[in-house]
């Protein structure tokens, strides 16, 4: 491993484990005051989806003030976001108008990432459009290492159809699952840090690669337009690969990222939902960021109609779809309401994980990263026993770069509940002129939360 | 007592999900079939008869299974990292693999994967002599290496290649080995990207229009060689298959049949019918399944794979041990078991504690598969059963009618009384919970249909022990299945034995897994046909997959009387 240079790695302590810290966007990268980049473009944003299943109550996730400011205070289920309400946009009374096709939970799923239903058919239980993050990376991340983000995820758990476990969509039959291996995101990241010796192999690679390459392209030839389709994503893997073996030759100079067998190494097993692991990929992912090696990402913290069991929130190996989202639990049903407004609870303090550290990074001048990023959070259902379309848990959290103003509490009435991913879309892509399809179809953004 | 399909329709007309009713029969499915088959239909022929357009073939990405089976056969018994998932449609795998891409982050995990593996298939140059045709003595041997990639090559990619395709990859090894001067890493790594390629990770089966076959697309003799190795074996064709290729024999029916035989006698046949059941039952989810410990403390690792090994050691039983009457699975007491299957039960310990087969006692409630541990385990929740899960298998995987999920803004919480805060609790029996979404008209829907016939199992608890009572509950498992009642598990195993879309059920539910798509509806026929040689083969599953690979559909990739659907942006 090369030295690292000593500026570039921010020793800390965390939980008694020595870690580095995430880095500051790298000096060389900005102008001299650190407001644009060196050749004088404005800065970029960052984007993240933060999903979570089985929806909330209302009653406890939704605060009962509206308003701006001092007029709001986080709900019982956004306490644990206290903290970050400078950054905080909370959005209530939205409504899913999109007619469903098959389960419940993947088509509001659905219509909160990509504005429309999920498809029918021999489509059942996909998407029909591409999901946010994947019209904000044309746009926003194309010349990353990742160029359509990175995806990970922390409970492996519910099913194996497409809305079972993806929340990232380039389009239909086209997901992007996540990663469930903090140690493979961290081994990729590593290897683009510019902290390692070049590697000889790499050249080797990237002719093997070359030669994959076009085997594919003479494949593709002789395919229909679907499979054109995905041997394009196909050929973008390729190109991705190329892309990051050039990076690790090049030798950026982004620090060490934290190495989760080393900060965490108690932190469960792959697909387990622990603190531990969301903390692991909370260290990557600010990282990643902060050094620009992607400005997209998903984060699946559990998936639409979640069956895994949320045992360190004390909730036993019960199911949280089944044992508490509907009330099924042998004690209960008070009992299992009770615990799942823990288990949201559980779920708002593992999302501040991520929050602490985008908020100590920092990022530019007199600026951090939940400044310069936004965080879509959302969820499959609003009501959880009822599996209501409307108040399907929407959080918008941080500025985007000044995009949105932060510390509002803001109630859309009836409002098409595309309006907020659209509105995400715009602070990223002002071109962009709708979003979704057929009832979820919008052309307007919501002018009250932004800056 | 045998039911009749007037009797079936009768219950559950609109909620038919498959296809290969008998022909004449099929009144009652009549709209249903037409709305859940892919199908064009009703347009006219040039000679006037109707002619329905389908999809054309797509690239069939090797399934997790697939894949590891393959880079096995190819280099060893080698270590394989995890690959990008899979994605279920249809209730197959196999189906999603047909239509899901491949992430480009999915690229690169299986390039790691398989840098992992060709490394240690390699790292050993004298093992690795048996994985290619020639080892090069030293890296100016190219020969040699032509030689290697050329019959590595034609196994991975199913064909042989093409001349530009060789020297695409004899230049890698080239390369390599002019940088390292060692001429194994310069075959490792033409062989790494070998399987990299699309022409490794996708089967690609997309046939040529054949003219004297009505504009058929018919499948050349090097896809029909992958066509029956993945169908039979669930992996990629060995050398024989392949030379049978290369001699044209599998364009004749009397090719195909011979290779089919063979292919069927090989030990290799089991691994394609454990595949299919696999997916079919969706083994999957047993490694999302977990019991609360507290009330479960007997579940555990070493249960939940005898369990399985349980219901694929009956499957290969029926299939290959002693072939015979597939639907014996439905309503049989022969079972396989260790000691610790053997608690769950109730049978006697035996040493050596090894799987074995035994039989349950006639007069025990258990029978058959729905009477399995696993598939009782699998359908049930951590805490308690699940009827609604239970009836669902029954419903989706023995007899192909669809279940619509439930609305939005139901309430789906079970009516849980359990008393008065601070009184003693009132129990109830699961029967009772669930009464109210049958009583509700819109949860009574799909409950009528999956209720009753899991609240059958509910002598069963959640890991599929056998129980007299529920929290201290009597437990009625009578009901009724289309009209004819049942008093417990060990009748409903009876009549889903003679159910009469048993047959059909089985006969769509292959067609699906093997073609990688919904059945379409002019496929009829060949259900219809292949139902006949099943009956004539007193139901033998081995006979079903050989009457499958040899029927003359299996060689053209869309059925007669059919057009493909117009493709702007195809080739």
């Amino acid at each position: 491993m090369k030295s690292i240079p000593r500026r570039t790695v921010l020793r800390g302590l965390l939980g008694g484990a020595a870690i580095s810290l995430p880095l500051p966007r790298l000096a060389g990268m900005l102008n001299g005051n650190g407001t644009a980049y060196a050749d004088g473009r404005p800065l970029r944003p960052r984007y993240l989806t933060w999903f979570f299943g089985n929806g909330a109550y209302p009653e406890h996730w939704i605060p009962s003030e509206i308003g701006v400011d001092d007029a709001w205070m986080p709900s019982p289920a956004l306490a644990s976001l206290a903290e970050f309400k400078p950054w905080l946009t909370v959005l209530s009374g939205h409504n899913v108008p999109v007619q469903g096709v098959g389960a419940v939970h993947k088509w509001v799923a659905a219509a909160m990432l990509t504005g429309a239903t999920a498809g029918g058919g021999a489509n059942v239980g996909d998407v029909l459009l591409p999901s946010l993050d994947q019209l904000i990376a044309p746009v926003n991340n194309a010349d990353t290492a990742f160029p359509r983000g990175v995806h990970v995820g922390i409970s492996n758990v519910t099913g194996a159809g497409a809305l079972d476990f993806n929340v990232s969509f380039n389009g239909p039959n086209a997901p992007n699952p996540p990663i469930y291996s903090p140690t493979a995101l961290f081994t990729s990241l590593l290897a683009l840090s510019g902290t390692l010796d070049p590697d000889p192999s790499l050249l080797r690679r990237k002719k093997i690669l070359d030669a994959v390459r076009e085997d594919a392209k003479e494949l593709r030839v002789r395919l229909g337009s679907a499979d054109k389709q995905r041997i394009d994503l196909h050929l973008e893997g390729l190109d991705q690969l190329q892309a990051q073996i050039n990076a690790s030759l090049e030798g950026a100079d982004c620090g060490v990222p934290v190495d989760p067998d080393v900060a965490y190494p108690d932190r469960g097993e792959d697909g387990v939902i622990t603190r531990a692991r969301c903390q692991a990929f909370a260290d990557l992912i600010a990282y990643a960021f902060s050094c620009e090696l992607t400005r997209v990402a998903t984060h699946v913290f559990s998936c639409s109609a979640c069956h895994a069991p949320y045992e360190e929130a004390g909730l036993g190996p019960g199911t949280f779809h089944e044992d508490y989202g509907h009330l099924s639990h042998p004690m209960g049903e008070e009992y299992a309401r009770q615990g799942f407004n823990t288990g949201v609870e559980y779920t708002m303090g593992c999302f501040a994980e991520l929050l602490k550290r985008f908020r100590d990074t920092p990022d530019g001048a007199d600026s951090n990263l939940l400044d310069n990023s936004a965080i879509y959070v959302t969820s499959c259902v609003g009501h959880p026993e009822y599996h209501s379309r409307r108040n399907a848990p929407a959080l918008i959290v941080g500025k985007a770069g000044g995009a949105f103003r932060g510390n509002i509490h803001h109630a859309m009435g009836d409002e098409n509940a595309s309006k907020i991913p659209f509105t995400v879309v715009r602070a990223f892509d002002p071109g962009a002129t709708s979003f979704g399809a057929d009832e979820g179809l919008v052309t307007e953004a919501i002018p009250e939360i932004l800056a | 007592m045998r039911l009749t399909l007037a009797m079936v329709m009768g219950t559950l007309s609109g909620c038919y999900a498959g296809l290969g009713l008998p022909d004449g029969d099929g009144d009652g499915g009549e709209g249903a079939a037409a709305e859940t088959t892919t199908s064009g239909g009703g347009s006219e022929g040039s000679g006037g008869e109707a002619v329905g357009e389908v999809d054309p073939p797509t690239l069939r990405r090797l399934t997790r299974v697939e894949f590891s089976n393959s880079v096995k056969d190819l280099l060893g018994p080698v270590t394989l990292g995890p690959v990008e998932v899979d994605t279920e449609a249809e209730g197959f795998f196999s189906v999603g693999a047909a239509q899901v891409a491949l992430s480009p982050a999915g690229v690169g995990v299986y390039e790691l994967a398989l840098d992992v593996a060709t490394s240690e298939a390699f790292a050993d140059p004298a093992a690795a002599t048996a994985l290619v045709a020639c080892m090069p003595a030293s890296r100016a041997d190219s020969d040699c290496i032509r030689e290697s990639i050329a019959a590595f090559g034609r196994r991975a990619w199913r064909r042989p290649l093409t001349a530009a395709e060789v020297d695409r990859y004899l230049a890698i090894a080239a390369d390599v080995g002019e940088q390292t001067g060692d001429e194994v890493a310069a075959l490792r790594h033409a062989i790494w990207g070998l399987l990299q390629s699309p022409n490794f990770l996708y089967r690609v089966e997309l046939g040529t229009t054949s003219e004297e076959d009505g504009g058929r697309l018919k499948f050349s003799a090097w896809e029909m060689a992958s066509r029956l190795s993945f169908t039979l074996w669930a992996t990629t064709p060995d050398d024989t298959l392949l030379d049978a290729a290369q001699s044209d024999d599998l364009s004749t029916s009397e090719g195909i049949r011979a290779q089919a035989t063979r292919l069927l006698a090989d030990p290799r046949a089991r691994q394609g019918v454990r595949n299919f059941v696999a997916e079919l039952y969706g083994f999957w989810r047993l490694g999302e399944k977990d019991k609360d410990p507290a009330l479960y403390p007997g579940w555990t690792p070493t249960l939940k794979e005898v369990m399985r090994a349980d219901l694929l050691a009956r499957v290969e039983d029926v299939v290959f041990d002693e072939p015979r009457d597939v639907f014996e699975l439905y309503d049989s007491k022969r079972v396989f078991v260790n000691n610790e299957l053997a608690r769950s039960y109730g049978l006697p310990e035996v040493e050596p504690d090894v799987l074995r087969p035994d039989t349950l006692p006639e007069s025990d409630a258990r029978r058959g598969l729905i009477g399995s541990a696993l598939i009782l385990s699998l359908n049930s929740l951590p805490q308690r059963t699940s009827a609604t899960q239970r009836g669902l298998f029954i419903i989706d995987k023995l007899l192909c009618m669809s279940v619509p999920p439930p609305p939005p803004n139901v309430d789906t919480a079970l009516d849980d009384d359990d008393g008065v805060p601070g009184g003693p609790p009132v129990h109830r029996t699961l029967r009772e919970k669930l009464e109210p979404h049958r009583e509700n008209q819109e949860c009574a829907v799909c409950h009528n249909l999956t209720d009753p016939i899991g609240l059958a199992l509910e002598h069963f608890d959640t890991m599929g022990r056998y129980r007299e009572t529920d929290l201290g509950l009597a437990i009625d498992a009578s009901g009724e299945l289309d009209g004819v009642p049942f008093a417990d598990a060990d009748e409903l195993a009876g009549i889903l034995r003679d159910h009469p879309r048993a047959a059909s059920c089985l006969v769509d539910k292959l067609q699906t897994y093997v073609a990688g798509r919904r059945t379409f509806s002019e496929e009829r026929e060949m259900a219809d046909q292949l139902m006949q040689a099943l009956e004539a083969a007193d139901n033998r599953f081995d006979e079903l997959l050989y009457a499958l690979v040899t029927h003359d559909d299996f060689r053209f990739a869309n059925p007669r009387n059919t057009a493909l659907r117009a493709d702007e942006d195809g080739p």
